[in-house]
């Protein structure tokens, strides 16, 4: 499945440097001849794609990576503000909540569950919606700024 | 990396690298913005690099810049319209970009990067990602069914 003659005959195609005993090789080595076939064909493509190749100049390659460098670390020094900023901000949200629910006088629990009437449900459902909102927000804040 | 060694590295790379991206693409048309931005990751990631562990490194990133567009939809066949040339070079041209329609990406791949550019088994598998063991099958895999594909294209034309 594989002979050990495979590489030096990869090398002879790439290089040109045939050695008698490698060509005599070739004739009777199936594998290495069909190696051979291959990797002639396929050099010969290369060689001609490369040919009059109008690449970019490094110079320029070169000022694109650092422009990169400079935006990604400034975008790295930015991040970390932004994370803090948000998970503050959550922890405000959910002590802001636990903080509004415990102010709520005992009365107005009874009347809520007494008479669940349309304005008692609205009230409920606009602080729990508020506060759903003031979380995901936050959560959404930080993992913008963690993208 | 200095500005230098980068010249330096580039000169040596730039071409072998090309060719590369535009045959396992097949679309040289993007394959100056590919090379750019394989460059400009690689410095960015890994521009630390010894000029001549880079070489394997190099050819992952744009491996995996190409996939990407493959993933993405944006390359979705082999798309290089055939150039002019002399007629014995036309002719092997299109025997090898045949060849390379008919290979699986995979198998095209492993060709190029141990016929064209040499590499070992274990640089191979550094620039592709796949495993050092697996290589040895593959490539004699994609080996044979070239082998096959340019004998059968052979046969055609002597019968001819």
């Amino acid at each position: 499945m594989k002979c050990e003659k495979e590489m030096q005959v990869i090398e002879a195609t790439r290089n040109g440097l045939w050695t008698s005993s490698l060509r005599a090789h070739l004739q009777d080595c199936a594998l290495c001849s069909q190696t051979e076939l291959i990797a002639a064909s396929l050099q010969e493509d290369a060689a001609k794609a490369e040919r009059g190749l109008d690449l970019p100049p490094a110079g320029m390659v070169w000022r694109r990576a650092q422009a990169r460098r400079r935006t990604d670390a400034l975008q790295r020094a930015t991040r970390r503000p932004f994370l803090v900023v948000g998970a503050l901000g959550a922890v405000y949200s959910v002590v802001l909540l636990l903080w509004g629910i415990s102010q709520l006088p005992q009365s107005v629990y009874r009347l809520l569950a007494a008479s669940p009437g349309l304005t008692g449900n609205v009230a409920l459902a606009g602080v729990a919606l508020s506060g759903i909102l003031a979380i995901v927000g936050s959560f959404v804040l930080v993992l913008e700024t963690k993208r | 990396m200095d500005e230098q060694t980068f010249h330096a590295l580039y000169a040596v790379t730039a071409k072998p690298l090309w060719a590369y991206i535009a045959r396992m693409s097949g679309r040289p048309d993007v394959a100056n913005d590919l090379l750019q931005e394989t460059y400009c990751r690689f410095l960015t990631a890994r521009g630390n690099l010894e000029p001549a562990q880079a070489k394997p490194y190099l050819f992952r990133i744009a491996t995996n810049l190409v996939h990407d567009r493959w993933r993405k939809g944006e390359d979705t066949s082999w798309s290089e319209p055939p150039e002019i040339g002399c007629e014995r070079d036309l002719d092997t041209q299109i025997d090898v970009r045949e060849l390379m329609q008919q290979l699986k990406p995979r198998e095209r791949q492993l060709l190029w990067l141990a016929y064209v550019e040499g590499m070992t088994h274990s640089e191979i598998a550094q620039a592709t990602g796949l495993h050092a063991m697996s290589i040895r099958i593959l490539l004699f895999r994609a080996r044979q069914r070239a082998a096959e594909l340019l004998g059968r294209k052979e046969r055609a034309f002597h019968e001819v």
